[in-house]
């Protein structure tokens, strides 16, 4: 399995780790209710198809990417870069819920 | 500077290994033993002023993207992610001067100068011995002279930096660097090799 | 069988005789023979054992399909058992010996198996060993697995080397059969980076020793030679010979082994045996071929049955009859080359028998003329002999109604050569994903749709005829090579000519079974080399395993080393007959690489032994070495569990070592821990929001022991930050967690807080770190440290300074995880092993000694201290009495998840410490329990999580988690159960502190 880094290139997967479901979004810092954040950490959808993930390219550059994967057909789609070093536009869209892409 | 003690400095032992070619050993393997070595990183709105900074003081071009070097008489600069920079400098004194121009508002500096220890192979079966561990295409037009990559060798996390067609830098954690060497040097069995005197 | 060596013919160097051996005896062969070759020359006929019957088996194929004459090669560490005898290239001095035989191989005793046979039918495991007869299984598995089985490995380490490399290419070409040339030239000429990988030792597939096919007005063998000389000419290409792709997977990434030197004796020094290359390309170009296929009919097994085309590559590559007196079975006109083709050879052919009732009459002419004798309209209804083939039953036989006649006439032959048509290989296609595809023509399964970037051509395809082979592997290479981004020319048009009996390939007529109308019902073979017959496909259908899936498994059909490459549309023709379906809606499983069989050695490479896997060592690694020290890895790392004098075991070591510290001072090597550098302008704020406790107030020059947590509210790490500079930190963490840690931290900065402007990197390596503890510590640091006071008022408890020991620039923080009064000195590594040298000559005077992580353990769990084994992803910092340590004051990561409930009951297992109250030592993992008895233990209550013997209080002590926690429970009498290991011990339940309760010692 190959996965592209946005910073690398492509590169195999075992310089990746895997960061779990990049779908959902961290309350906020404030946020005090625990079914809140009980869905955050134990809540996950799973879908047989489209997967939107977080991963990091820990055998290279380090970056966190958000990249789409296909669970069921083992599609790589595109990746990109999360945080301060993600192209603007990006940005912008990163502050709102991701939904996987079909 | 007696009391330093480099990471390969008992295993790298100057002599000609392995199979014996017509030809010559394929490749010369050497320990790097760079003064400095230091990371640098930028702002996001800060990457211009620092990429300015670096390229007064070091006299040199800083590559735009990651993946690629620029040598000077100062050092090598490399560009190993976004606003970040690993520089490797036979100077003493860079990191200094360097920290005195970038104020934290620019940019960090991390010394790395114990963190890593450094080996260059070159010869014609260099690119060979590395792709027995490195899964990057190393043809010369995928990955040409001044190109960076961050990846690993035998599970050894590696920047690699090619100089020229034959000749690579390469940088490995410093307490890995005794497995990485035997491990790089036995895949270098089969086409003879000799290892020279620290750089 | 008799096969011999023919007087001319074949691509053998008749000039360079080889001496091997099979089973000790002693043989003669040529270079360019196969083992099996080599042995037909030599006229042995009998080969192996079968699997569960151990009937007695000859050679079936003359390549990668072959299902019986499997030998293992070599003796000792080098022995490799199931190689089949038809890819071993021939050597001097090759070493071979048969399998599955007892005590030889001519007379068997377990052949015996065949009598029992209907005992061994399909499911007979299930049947027999499940339910009440269970335990029968513990009693008779040893003999039966002695008795079914094939080769056996060595126990031997193997001295040969293995390598592992990767390979990257635009177009990939797997066969360089006719298509895959075509191909490789096509998409070579294109520009592209071309690997051209086939698993023989010569290029040129089915045109390897053809006489008559010419090709652009070339004979096939010149066109191959010069194919490959205008391959070898383009820069970009290269021919890799003996190396088989067995396996295709995600993303065009596909799996190789290069047999580098399995033609020799042993490799050369530094060569090595085999290379495993995991090849990675835009486009893949599958030039596999088709493996001919079997027909089913009693005796279809016996030695001198095998595949038509077969027996004459033999006879085209080797000069080699199979046998003097050949009866030809086939259903479809390609077995009519091998018929002519050894005619002509002057091999005598006793009839050709078809069940078509006519053919064409360029065939016909093509028989008629040699004089053969022509049954069509006939089949083959049994073959006869012990271990070499007698007779041949026939009968007639009738197409349309596919009815075989009743009467009978035995034919004396000792070679029979089958034909039931053609089955693409498509293994690496299946793998690849696409599901394959029904073709009527050829009555097999053809490549389905692609999935990823690769294209089929030629045999494989279902293609095969020559000229079409050429003309889809040219197209196909051209449209890969586009693929990859470079534009090729127009395909070249191929002119090709055949001898006139080749035949055409469209006329098969799918025969998978022949059965007797009446008369004895032995055994017939679907999979040769499981024994799987068709009555045990027939009785998986009878029980119900219907599905392919099912009838593979029930059966084992396909699972032997050979991979059903003979078996499996036979298989699955006949589950279609029992079910009364087509073939294509019983449908196909799945290929799963290795295409062959693949050494473990080649996957392993060179991650054995020394280099299994690699090791951290600190930069006072030789120091620690050269003092003797117990070296012991935690984690990657090498670190010193104990520096054992002579005379001492481990225990005298670090009980001696942890005195010392008490009472002198000692230095353990800490430059494990995790460090990473914090910087940037928010930096202080980020680790407020990081550790539970609160950073905001740590002054520069000074450290603090944070808590880290992750969401759900357990413990995560713990360490110590130093702050060194306004926007500046050093965090430590432990030496497991040290990379989860800055993958964590790096995670939040990237997607939580992306506008915090911090950067974290690890520093783990650029530092040396030596803790010095004891009373004494102060007075030997500053007798080497003069620009620094390291009094209470120089460097106060938790001050971080920089100072210079001798030339070395250090920096010296006051923390203690002993209790003693302490020190960390850190410098840069390269400094590291000269800092040691250095605090040693000094520490002569105060009595110095180094310790290991065994004292440093003691010394830990006398003060209460918890690592790894309290932090164990489950407890909380309430759970470990650090509850005072989470603030109620501010927003950090995993606050509201720890105060949920349920992980704030009093009833959860708390730390408490443990002490033996009979002397006994205590164990990790035993549980704590009220059951005064072994036999009667009851519930558990907790566990021990860290154990020593405490030199302190001499008395044997452990960290343990327990229900409710150690006041609760400082009365009760428990009891430490280790019911695994043997053990049930009284124990008392304390304050996890045992030493020094009030912390005075590390604060003088």
């Amino acid at each position: 399995m190959r996965i592209p880094c946005p910073t690398c290139g492509e590169r195999d997967v075992g310089e990746f780790t895997y960061g779990g479901d990049a779908t959902v979004a961290r309350p906020a810092m404030d946020e005090t209710d625990p079914a809140v954040w009980n869905r955050f950490v134990y809540d996950r959808e799973n879908p047989r198809g489209a997967h939107l993930e977080f991963w990091q390219h820990t055998g290279g550059c380090r970056a966190w990417i958000k990249l789409q994967r296909n669970v069921l057909t083992h599609e790589v789609g595109a990746s990109e870069l999360v945080g301060p070093w993600s192209k603007p536009s990006e940005k912008d869209a990163q502050t709102k819920r991701q939904e996987p892409v079909e | 500077m007696s009391s330093l003690v480099y990471a390969l400095a008992e295993t790298a032992r100057p002599g000609i290994y392995g199979a014996s070619r017509a030809e010559g050993p394929g490749l010369e393997v050497t320990e790097l033993r760079p003064v400095t070595m230091l990371q640098l990183d930028a702002w996001p709105d800060t990457k211009e002023t620092l990429e300015a900074i670096l390229g007064d003081q070091l006299k040199l071009e800083v590559p735009v993207t990651p993946g690629q070097a620029n040598v000077s008489p100062e050092g090598t600069l490399m560009v190993i992610a976004p606003g970040r920079y690993l520089l490797v400098s036979d100077s003493g004194d860079i990191t200094r001067s360097l920290s005195e121009n970038i104020a934290v508002e620019i940019g960090v500096l991390t010394d790395l100068s114990h963190a890593r220890a450094g080996i260059r192979i070159s010869g014609r079966n260099a690119a060979d011995v590395l792709l027995k561990g490195v899964a990057i295409d190393l043809d010369i037009r995928s990955f040409p002279s001044g190109s960076v990559a961050q990846s690993s060798f035998h599970h050894v996390g590696l920047t690699l930096h090619r100089k020229d067609e034959t000749t690579f830098d390469l940088f490995v954690f410093r307490g890995f660097a005794v497995s990485f060497w035997k491990a790089l040097t036995d895949a270098a069995l089969e086409y003879g090799y000799e290892v020279t005197s620290p750089a | 069988m008799s096969g011999y060596r023919l007087k001319s013919g074949g691509l053998v160097d008749r000039s360079k005789r080889l001496n091997f051996t099979f089973d000790g005896k002693r043989y003669g062969g040529f270079a360019g023979d196969t083992l099996a070759s080599a042995l037909l020359a030599n006229g042995v006929s009998l080969f192996g054992r079968s699997f569960k019957y151990h009937r007695p088996r000859g050679v079936y194929s003359a390549g990668p399909e072959e299902p019986n004459a499997l030998v293992t090669l070599r003796n000792a560490g080098r022995s490799e058992p199931n190689t089949k005898a038809t890819v071993v290239e021939l050597y001097e001095g090759l070493e071979a010996h048969s399998q599955n035989r007892w005590p030889n191989l001519q007379y068997d005793l377990l052949s015996i198996n065949q009598i029992g046979g209907p005992m061994l039918v399909a499911g007979f495991y299930y049947k027999t060993f499940m339910g009440p007869t269970r335990k029968a299984w513990m009693l008779y598995e040893h003999f039966i697995r002695k008795a079914a089985g094939l080769g056996a490995a060595s126990k031997e380490a193997d001295p040969d080397r293995y390598e592992k490399s990767n390979l990257f290419c635009d177009v990939l070409v797997v066969g360089a059969g006719p298509a895959g040339l075509a191909a490789a030239l096509a998409a070579g000429r294109a520009g592209a980076r071309v690997v051209l990988a086939d698993e023989n030792a010569q290029a040129g597939g089915a045109l390897l020793g053809e006489k008559e096919e010419t090709i652009d007005s070339l004979p096939a063998q010149d066109w191959v030679a010069q194919s490959l000389a205008e391959l070898a000419a383009l820069p970009d290409v290269s021919i890799m010979p003996r190396t088989t792709v067995y396996g295709y997977y995600d993303h065009n990434v596909l799996g190789a082994v290069e047999r580098v030197a399995d033609h020799f004796a042993t490799p050369n020094a530094h060569q090595a045996r085999q290379k495993h290359w995991t090849i990675r390309c835009a486009s893949v170009v599958l030039a596999t071929g088709a493996i001919e296929r079997p027909i089913v009919f009693d005796g279809n097994d016996k030695p001198g049955v095998m595949l038509a085309d077969s027996a004459r590559r033999f006879a085209l590559r080797q000069g080699i009859a199979v046998g003097r007196k050949v009866v030809v079975f086939t259903n479809n006109d390609s077995a009519y080359r091998s018929a002519v083709d050894l005619k002509d050879a002057g091999v005598e052919i006793a009839a050709i028998v078809d069940p078509r009732g006519d053919l064409s009459s360029p065939l016909k002419g093509a028989v008629q003329t040699r004089g053969i004798r022509l049954l069509t309209a006939h089949v083959v209804t049994g073959a006869k002999g012990g271990n070499a083939l007698k007779t041949v039953e026939i009968a007639p036989f009738n197409p349309e109604s596919q009815t075989v006649g009743e009467s009978r006439e035995w034919i004396a032959a000792d070679s029979l050569a089958v034909s039931g048509g053609w089955t693409p290989t498509i293994h690496l296609a299946s793998q690849a994903g696409g599901k394959p595809v029904f073709n009527a023509e050829i009555a097999s399964f053809v490549p389905g749709e692609a999935l990823q970037n690769w294209r089929a051509a030629g045999a494989c395809k279902g293609d095969l005829a020559l000229k079409d082979c050429l003309s889809a592997g040219a197209n196909a290479g051209a449209l890969a090579a586009k693929d990859a981004g470079f534009a090729s020319g127009t395909t070249p048009a191929f002119d090709v000519t055949l001898p006139a009996h080749a035949g055409s390939g469209g006329s098969l007529y799918p025969l998978w079974e022949v059965t007797r109308p009446k008369g004895p019902k032995g055994k017939k073979f679907v999979d040769l080399q499981h024994d799987v017959t068709a009555q045990d496909v027939r009785l998986a259908q009878c029980e119900g395993f219907e599905s392919v899936e099912h009838l593979k498994r029930y059966t084992t059909l396909g699972m032997a080393a050979d991979q059903g490459k003979t078996s499996n549309v036979n298989g699955l023709a006949l589950m279609a007959a029992a079910l009364e379906r087509s073939i294509p809606e019983v449908g196909t499983t799945r290929f799963r690489p290795p295409y062959t069989p693949v050494a473990l050695g080649a996957l392993a490479g060179r991650e054995t032994g020394f280099h299994i896997s690699p090791v951290r060592r600190t930069p006072m690694h030789d120091l620690h070495v050269k003092a003797g020290a117990d070296m012991l890895t935690a984690g990657q790392w090498m670190r010193p569990q104990v520096y054992r004098k002579s005379g001492e075991d481990v225990f005298d070591a670090y009980v001696r070592e942890a005195r010392r510290v008490r009472e002198g001072v000692g230095m353990v090597d800490v430059s494990t821990l995790g460090k990473i550098d914090v910087q940037g302008p928010d930096a202080q704020e980020f680790l407020n929001r990081v550790y539970s406790n609160g950073f905001k107030t740590l002054a520069v020059g000074k450290a603090r022991y944070g808590l880290m947590l992750r969401e759900d509210g357990c413990l995560f790490d713990d360490g110590t930050t130093w702050r060194l500079g306004e926007t500046r930190y050093l965090m430590t963490t432990t030496t497991a967690n040290a990379a989860g840690v800055l993958s964590h931290l790096e995670f939040l900065l990237a997607t939580v807080w992306p506008e915090m402007r911090v950067q974290v990197t690890s520093v783990t390596e650029q530092w040396a770190g030596i803790a010095v503890a004891g009373p004494k510590s102060r007075a030997l640091l500053q007798s080497v440290i003069e620009d620094l006071d390291l009094s209470n008022e120089g460097v106060p408890f938790m001050g971080v300074c920089p100072a210079t020991l001798d030339d070395i620039p250090v920096l010296v923080a006051r923390l203690s995880f002993s209790g003693e009064l302490a020190y960390e000195v850190y410098a840069g590594s390269n400094y590291g092993a000269a800092l040691w040298e250095k605090l040693m000559l000094a520490g002569e005077a105060y009595d110095l000694v180094p310790y290991g992580t065994e004292a440093l353990g003691t010394l830990r769990i006398e003060k209460g201290h918890v690592a790894g084994p309290e932090l164990d992803g489950r407890t909380t910092a309430r759970d470990l009495g650090l509850g005072g340590m989470t603030s109620r004051k501010k927003h950090y990561i995993g606050r509201p998840l720890m105060e949920r409930e349920a992980l704030n009951e009093d009833n959860r297992q708390r730390l408490v410490g443990v002490i033996s109250s009979n002397g006994t030592p205590l164990r990790a993992g035993s549980h704590l329990v009220e059951g005064k008895t072994a036999e009667q233990p009851g519930r558990s209550l907790g566990h021990v999580s860290s154990t020593t013997y405490s030199p302190a209080i001499d008395k044997f002590i452990a960290l343990a988690l327990l229900e409710g926690g150690w006041e609760e429970n400082k009365d009760r009498r428990l009891f430490a159960a280790d019911p695994l290991r043997g053990g049930h011990d009284p124990v008392e339940v304390v304050s996890p502190c045992f030493f020094d309760k009030d912390g005075s010692r590390m604060h003088v």
